[in-house]
Order: structure tokens, then C-alpha cells, then sequence
């Protein structure tokens, strides 16, 4: 191995910034925690077989150029409400999990491709657009299933619908299908349990992606990631393309948003969905991604070290300060102060790339 | 038109798998009750002790005027009961299917025993 | 390259956590009696009542840092998008293996897959969910113990002090998403039943939703604006209730000044509300609540509000977090029953001295089963300038139970 050069190494820690520095305060971090290594192991686990597929939706559109998928709440809804008609019906295990995933097909592909046309409108504005987007989807889904369930859609579950007849409880237990797919094949190395399945499954994803990459549909999207222009005279059908990315990171957010709440054991009716998109996309983040680059690595990365944060840092700020809540505000500061940290970085890695371009064109030019 | 083709069967396919996900994995409560039972102009009296197991799960005790609750999975069942008839044990087997639309079903364990037509009914919770 | 970055940070992080963690491990543990107790409660801008109640658990048996036997620990703010911060913070209290008891006060959704989480683990630990916010069902699946406040007791009991004082409207105020708790959606049924029945106007208002986009600060303006309003149409003798938190402070506010009553708060407490309405400063008094009570009845009186408004004279939060506890500690010891009513109205009373509570145990509405480890406790009434109600001695109609 040749010995690193200092550019290069100035170079390495630029681009891997966000996850750098996280790894320092989560070292710094778990000591105070006093969690034993079996819980955290355990932990890192649970999350990332809980998170990882969530997070590996959002890799398509990054692909595409429409930066972080905000709008993968609305695959969520349309998870969550396969996962309503499953309880309601009664279905049971890894059949629930199933049938929940197919129901949420259709929905999902229908939210996705509203929100490629609404999305296709505001070009170069897609993150800020999908984010209200999922407000709005969000008063339509409350609509749905508080009012529209129960009265207009049948719902025969007494234990889901309100007492007054309309409308689905807040919390619905998903007793019936908790857990299925992580117990499938069990496996306990010492004191820790792995869900061998979820992670196949997380696996099978991971294929896709790669696979997707290089069929041609997959070379369009990437085409049109560097340029939209550029595609467009090249024949790509930019604005279809890029709805079918949003549709596919949409159905793949709703099978996430399943495989989160089988391992969760309970559907938050109106709130579950809501935080799901942020988080993914900080994961992301802290994987050190940012919003043109995305890879099956940073999702891992990301998942691993945004949940040890999350895991940790209430109990190392209460050992650390000595009050529980404040234990409960230094999460939250560390943990999205970093967040902006690597959104900042990003854009001055940007400014910094166009400078090295341009310093390599001028040089180029001296030597003419 | 190849692509119709492939998109339909595609379509059907996956249709056809959420009716299979459907009918495999619906879950049904079935209520073992041992209580004295009239069926069809006869008396089935209920038995002083039995053991009752419905499918492969495990074997539970029923007592006398006692009812229990077992939730199983998919349509087609069997039910083994074990009881004592003048110190000698006996094993009835029986299998049943039951209807994916009916949440609930009653098993009456003496009809059962007994050989009784309409051992199992449907059973429903009163709205 | 950048594959291995990744194992190489991962190995970093498990190393650095295994070498720490093995360090920590020796602390404690040091007597074979004690043991310890966890709380899990709010932090002081969500529900500070609930942890002021940890805290003085803490001052009387000591923090688990220091080598006592309380570890107190909260979830987060938005705790309904944060679930699974609220289910690791309440696992991971069963890291420690003195851990005897968990008290989840309040105990908001996710407590009940955290509970299931612990249980696997550690089948010895109590399980004890104060002011339950999921299904009754689904938290009593889980929880050893589960303690609401009576919503359906005081759904009658509530428009019953209302007449007393001589309301004759009654103004709910909630918005679709509270709507969609089966208590407060069975409450609120109650409310009405019971109006109509004593000869009161029930009228349903809704008001923005402080946790959705407009937030705490936009549904507090709303409330501040509609109030003068809903009092023109109404009368003075309207009595205003609301389901949510935030909006009782502005609520308050206005109805000291423009006339209308205030029987008591959803989780009433001196402090719910009144001191950011009265604009008083009650530092001094942290914790004292019949100081705080005598503060802030004081106040109203001065206001012109004497005979108008109510609240429980301590708070429910508070004393569920410290009566909670406490219970667990007797249960551990063997000196009280975990599911005996009295042994737990024993626990809740240290903390109220001259408060009359009573309670019962919780009715499915659509079953009619009364689930044996559900309890519904609710405390006397305090109207100030009028002094305790006698709630507790109210006989509640038969019929209003079954309201759905």
C-alpha cells in the first residue's frame, strides 16, 4: 500500500466528515451510558433490521437526482393501512405480513405516481415539495382512517374501531403478525438474538438495488441524475423515468414501514408514519450519504450510528449532567445539531469540488 | 402485446397470492365447551374430566361446565380429545373445516364424544 | 475502500463500547437487599408534574448514581413520532440487574411492546403503566399494573360539580385526533349523556391540534381568540373542559377574564394551567402543594374568580409518578398487594394528606369484562374559594357506565 499523501488524506476525512464525527461522540458517548456491550450489540441489531429497508427506499431517487425522498410517508400510510385491513380481517404471521405488503402495492403505486406528477412540477425543488406533500397526504389519511373507517369502509374488528362506531383506535395491537418474520429462523449467538429472516429479506432488497442499477432503466435514472438535460436530448423520457423512481422508493418505503412494525408490535394509527421519513433520511445522512449520493454502505453505516446515538445519549447526558430530562435534550441536540452539520458540510463539499475543478481547469489552461 | 401478456399474468399472479395469504393465514377463535347439551332430541351430558388438543397445539384440560378459547390458523382442522370412560381412556379424533367468513365456532366436546350431528356451529358475539 | 471504512467504524465502535462497558459494570451491587426502581415520566416542557413526582422519590431514596434506589429516566417530547426512543429508554432499564420495577407515568404509546421487550428478558421485573395512553386492551396485555384517571366516573361527576356551581352549558373542546382515544372518546359520550340528562347544553368545539403542523404556540393563539367568542354565544354560565394540555393555560387565561367556569382540567393540578394564566412565580413553592394550592386559589380570589374554577389539590401527575412508585416498593417488600385497591389508595395517600381519592376497576364497554389489573382512580374536586367538592362520595348512576 503506498503511503497517503496529505491532500489525500485532508480529502478522506472531508468526505467522511459526518460519520467521523459521530463515531467521536458515540465513543465518548457509550462509556457514560453504562449500557453492557450484550444490550448495545443487541440493540444495533434490533435497529437495523428494524430501519435498514426504510432506509434503503430512499436510495432510488438519490439515483434519479431528486435528492432524499421526503415523500416516503406516503408509502408509509399505505403500509400502515395495509397493516389495518390485515388486523382487521384477522390474518395471521408471516401470510399477514404478505398479504399487508401486496394491499399496500396498489395504494402505494398510486401515492407514488401523484407525487412523480406533483414532483415532475417543482423540478429542483423535490425535497422541500415532498416534505409538504407529506403534510398534506397526512390530513387526507387522518380523514380516511378516523372518519372514513368503520362508517364508509367496513371495519368488523371491535377491538379497532372507536366505541362510537367510526373511526380507528389510536393504538392497534398487531399481536397477530409481531414479531413472525424475525422469529422465523431463530438464532441466538450468547445473549443475542439475530432475526435471520428480516435480514434476508433486507438482503433481497440490497440485490435489487444493485440489479436495478444496471438495467436500463437503471442507467436512465443515473443519466438523469447528472444531467436532466443532457437525458433529455438523449431521448430519456425524464419526467417518466423519474415518476417511476418515485414510485418504486414508495412502494419500497411501504414494505419498510411492514417490516418496522412487525418488529414495533403496535401501529401509532396517526402517528407512526409521521417521523419515519426524517429519520431515515438522518440515517442516511450520518451514513454519509448526501443528496446526490447514496449507496447501500451509507444505509448500514448510517442506521448503526444514528440508532447508537439515539440508544446512548439520553443516558450519557443524565450520567453525564445528573437531571434525566436533560439526559433527553442532549440527545435531541447532538443528535440533529450533527444532522445540520452534515447537511452544511454537504454544501460546502460542493463549493470545495467546484473550486478543485476549477483550480485543475485553470492549471490545465496554464500549461496550454 | 407481449408486455400486456406479462403484466396481467403478473398482476393475476400476484392476486392470486394474496387470495392463498388470505385463506391460509386467517385466524379463527373456536370455543371447546363442556357443558350438558341437547343436539338434535338427544342429552349429551358433559364429561367429569377430558384433555382436548386441536391441531398440533397443546393438549389442555377442560373441566366440567368449563369453556376455553383456542386460536387457529387457516381452514382445515383436527381435534383430538382424551377422556376417561369407566377408568379406560379413550381418544376421539375428529377433523372439521371451517368457514373463512366465520370469525367464531362452538365445539360442543360431549356432542363430540357422544358422535352428535351439528357438534360444531357457528358461533357469534352478540354486537 | 470504502467498505472497509465501514467495518473498521463499526469495529471502533464495538471495541471502544466493550472496553467502557466492561468498566462500568462493577459499580453498584453492592448489598444484597437493596434493589432498584425505575421511573419513566415526561420531561418538564411535555408533563413536568410527573417528574417533579420522580424527583421527590429521589430526594426521599436516593438516585441509583448516588447509590440510591430510584432511576429516573424520561422519553421524549414528541413522543409520538419517537416510539422507539421511548421503548429503548424503557428496556434498557432492564440492563441492570437490580432493576425490580418499571413505573411508566405517563405511560404514552410504546409502552406496551417495551413492556413485552422487558418481559422476555427479565420475566421478575413489576410492569406498572401510570395514566395508560394506548387501547385499555392492549396495555393491559402487557402491564402488571395499569392506573388512568376515571374518565368514566368523572365524565357524570364533572357536569354533577358543573350543576352544583349553577352551569347550564358545558363546552368540550378536542380536536379528531383525542377523538380517536377510546377514553376521552367514551368520556366525552358521557359528558353528554349526563348533560342532557341533568336538563345542560353539551356543545363539542374543536380546536387545532397542538402536536400537528400549527403547534402549541398556533392552537394557543386559537384558543385565546375563540374564547371571548364562545363566551358571547354561550353566557357566563358556560363550564369549559379540554382534552389537551396546552390548550388549558390560554383557556384559563381568558376565562378569568371575560366570566365562564373551570370544574378541573383533563389531568388536573394546581399547576396545570394556572400559573402561566395567573402569570405567578412559584419556584419557592416547588413540590409543596398545599402551598402551591393556597398560592394560586389566592390569586383567583383577588381575580373575581372565586366559586368558577377547580382542580384537584394535588396534582394527579405527581402523585401517580410518586404513588406508583412507592406501591412498587411496598409490593417488592411485601408489605402491600400489587392489584389491592387499598394498598394502592395507602401508596397514592402519603403523597395527598387530606385528599379523598377513590377508584374502580375498568369495564371493556363493548364486552362488559372488567379487567382485574386495570385500576381508574380519580381525587376529590378542590373548587377554590368553595373548598372540596366530596366527589369521591358521589354516587355515579349505574347507566353511565355503559355509555359508549
Amino acid at each position: 500500500m503506498k503511503k497517503p499523501d496529505r491532500k489525500s488524506v485532508i480529502f478522506f476525512l472531508e468526505s467522511n466528515a459526518v460519520p467521523i464525527l459521530f463515531l467521536i461522540i458515540i465513543s465518548i458517548g457509550v462509556p457514560y451510558s453504562g449500557f453492557s456491550v450484550d444490550y448495545l450489540v443487541q440493540e444495533i441489531i434490533i435497529r437495523l433490521s428494524r430501519n435498514s429497508f426504510l432506509v434503503l427506499s430512499l436510495l432510488v431517487p438519490i439515483m434519479a437526482g431528486m435528492g432524499l425522498n421526503f415523500g416516503m410517508v406516503l408509502g408509509a400510510m399505505a403500509g400502515q393501512i395495509g397493516l389495518i385491513f390485515v388486523t382487521n380481517w384477522n390474518i395471521v404471521g408471516l401470510q399477514g405480513i404478505g398479504l399487508a405488503m401486496i394491499l399496500s402495492i396498489p395504494l402505494s403505486i398510486l401515492l407514488g405516481w401523484m407525487s412523480g406528477k406533483i414532483l415532475n412540477m417543482a423540478k429542483g425543488r423535490e425535497m422541500v415539495t415532498g416534505f409538504i406533500l407529506a403534510f398534506f397526504m397526512n390530513g387526507v389519511y387522518q380523514l380516511v382512517v378516523l372518519y372514513g373507517m368503520g362508517s364508509i369502509i367496513p371495519i368488523g374488528n371491535p377491538s379497532m374501531v372507536l366505541s362510537r362506531g367510526y373511526g380507528i383506535r389510536n393504538t392497534v395491537n398487531l399481536i397477530n403478525i409481531r414479531q413472525t418474520l424475525d422469529s422465523l429462523i431463530p438464532l441466538k449467538i450468547g445473549n443475542i438474538q439475530i432475526p435471520v429472516a428480516t435480514f434476508m429479506v433486507i438482503a433481497l432488497v440490497c440485490l435489487f438495488i444493485v440489479w436495478f442499477r444496471k438495467t436500463k432503466l437503471g442507467q436512465d435514472m443515473r443519466a438523469i441524475g447528472q444531467d436532466m438535460h443532457v437525458a433529455e436530448s438523449a431521448g430519456i423520457n425524464v419526467e417518466r423515468t423519474r415518476i417511476i423512481a418515485i414510485i418504486i422508493s414508495t412502494v419500497l418505503a411501504g414494505f419498510g414501514m411492514i417490516l418496522y412494525l412487525q418488529n414495533i408490535g403496535t401501529l401509532n394509527t396517526y402517528n407512526s408514519h409521521e417521523q419515519v421519513g426524517m429519520f431515515s433520511i438522518a440515517a442516511l445522512l450520518v451514513g454519509g450519504a448526501s443528496v446526490n449520493k447514496g449507496k447501500i454502505s451509507h444505509a448500514f453505516l448510517g442506521v448503526t450510528l444514528f440508532h447508537l446515538m439515539f440508544v446512548i445519549s439520553p443516558m450519557a447526558g443524565k450520567n453525564l449532567i445528573g437531571q434525566a430530562q436533560l439526559g433527553e435534550y442532549f440527545r435531541v441536540f447532538v443528535s440533529y445539531g450533527v444532522i445540520s452539520i452534515a447537511l452544511v458540510l454537504y454544501a460546502y463539499r460542493k463549493l470545495k469540488e467546484k473550486e478543485r475543478a476549477g483550480t485543475a481547469l485553470a492549471e490545465a489552461q496554464e500549461e496550454k | 402485446m407481449k408486455r400486456i401478456i406479462i403484466r396481467s399474468a403478473a398482476l393475476l399472479l400476484l392476486l392470486l397470492l394474496a387470495l392463498f395469504f388470505f385463506y391460509t393465514g386467517k385466524g379463527h377463535t373456536i370455543l371447546l365447551d363442556n357443558k350438558t347439551v341437547t343436539l338434535g332430541g338427544t342429552e349429551y351430558a358433559a364429561v367429569n374430566m377430558l384433555e382436548v388438543r386441536v391441531d398440533r397445539g397443546e393438549e389442555r384440560e377442560v373441566l366440567k361446565r368449563d369453556r376455553i378459547k383456542e386460536d387457529v390458523v387457516g381452514q382445515g382442522h383436527k381435534i383430538t380429545v382424551t377422556y376417561l370412560d369407566k377408568g379406560v381412556e379413550k381418544v376421539v379424533e375428529e377433523k372439521f373445516r371451517i368457514k373463512t367468513g366465520q370469525a367464531m365456532y362452538l365445539i360442543s366436546l360431549p356432542g363430540l364424544i357422544g358422535g352428535a350431528e351439528g357438534w360444531i356451529e357457528p358461533f357469534d358475539v352478540e354486537p | 475502500m470504502k467498505k472497509n471504512l465501514f467495518v473498521f467504524l463499526l469495529m471502533t465502535a464495538l471495541l471502544a463500547s466493550s472496553v467502557y462497558a466492561g468498566g462500568s459494570q462493577e459499580a453498584g451491587s453492592d448489598s444484597g437487599e437493596q434493589f432498584h426502581i425505575g421511573i419513566v415520566t415526561g420531561t418538564v416542557s411535555q408533563s413536568e408534574d410527573d417528574l417533579r413526582g420522580a424527583e421527590r422519590l429521589i430526594q426521599e431514596y436516593g438516585s441509583v448514581a448516588d447509590g440510591g434506589m430510584i432511576q429516573h429516566v424520561t422519553y421524549p417530547d414528541n413522543f409520538m413520532q419517537e416510539m422507539e426512543t421511548t421503548m429503548s429508554q424503557i428496556v434498557g432499564l432492564a440492563d441492570d440487574p437490580m432493576m425490580k420495577a418499571i413505573v411508566v407515568n405517563q405511560a404514552i404509546p410504546g409502552t406496551t411492546e417495551a413492556f413485552r421487550r422487558v418481559r422476555e428478558k427479565r420475566s421478575d421485573i413489576l410492569l406498572i403503566a401510570g395514566e395508560a395512553h394506548e387501547d385499555p386492551a392492549t396495555i393491559e396485555s402487557a402491564a402488571d399494573l395499569a392506573i388512568n384517571n376515571d374518565f368514566v366516573a368523572r365524565g357524570y361527576l364533572i357536569i354533577d360539580t358543573a350543576k352544583k356551581l349553577g352551569v347550564d352549558t358545558f363546552v368540550h373542546i378536542s380536536f379528531p385526533r383525542h377523538m380517536s382515544y377510546e377514553t376521552l372518546a367514551r368520556r366525552r359520550a358521557i359528558f353528554e349523556a349526563a348533560a342532557t340528562d341533568m336538563g345542560m347544553k353539551f356543545v363539542f368545539e374543536t380546536a387545532p391540534d397542538p402536536t400537528s403542523d400549527v403547534g402549541v404556540a398556533g392552537a394557543q393563539q386559537f384558543i385565546l381568540e375563540k374564547v371571548p367568542a364562545w363566551i358571547d354565544k354561550y353566557g357566563q354560565n358556560t363550564a369549559f373542559f379540554c382534552t389537551n394540555d396546552a390548550h388549558t393555560e390560554p383557556l384559563l387565561k381568558q376565562l378569568i377574564e371575560y366570566g365562564g367556569y373551570f370544574v378541573e382540567a383533563d389531568l388536573p393540578s394546581p399547576l396545570m394551567g394556572y400559573p402561566g394564566a395567573l402569570g405567578i412565580d412559584l419556584s419557592a413553592e416547588q413540590g409543596d402543594f398545599p402551598a402551591i394550592l393556597k398560592k394560586v386559589e389566592a390569586t383567583i380570589k383577588e381575580k373575581g374568580g372565586a366559586g368558577r374554577f377547580g382542580t384537584w389539590a394535588y396534582s394527579y401527575g405527581y402523585t401517580t409518578t410518586a404513588g406508583l412508585g412507592q406501591h412498587a416498593m411496598n409490593v417488592i417488600k411485601g408489605e402491600s398487594e400489587l392489584l389491592k385497591m387499598s394498598d394502592l389508595m395507602k401508596a397514592y395517600a402519603k403523597f395527598t394528606p387530606g385528599a379523598e381519592w377513590n377508584g374502580s376497576f375498568y369495564t371493556d364497554a363493548g364486552t362488559g369484562v372488567r379487567a382485574d389489573n386495570h385500576i381508574l382512580i380519580y381525587q376529590d374536586t378542590y373548587i377554590m374559594g368553595k373548598g372540596y367538592m366530596g366527589t369521591p362520595e358521589v354516587e355515579v348512576p349505574e347507566k353511565y357506565f355503559t355509555v359508549k
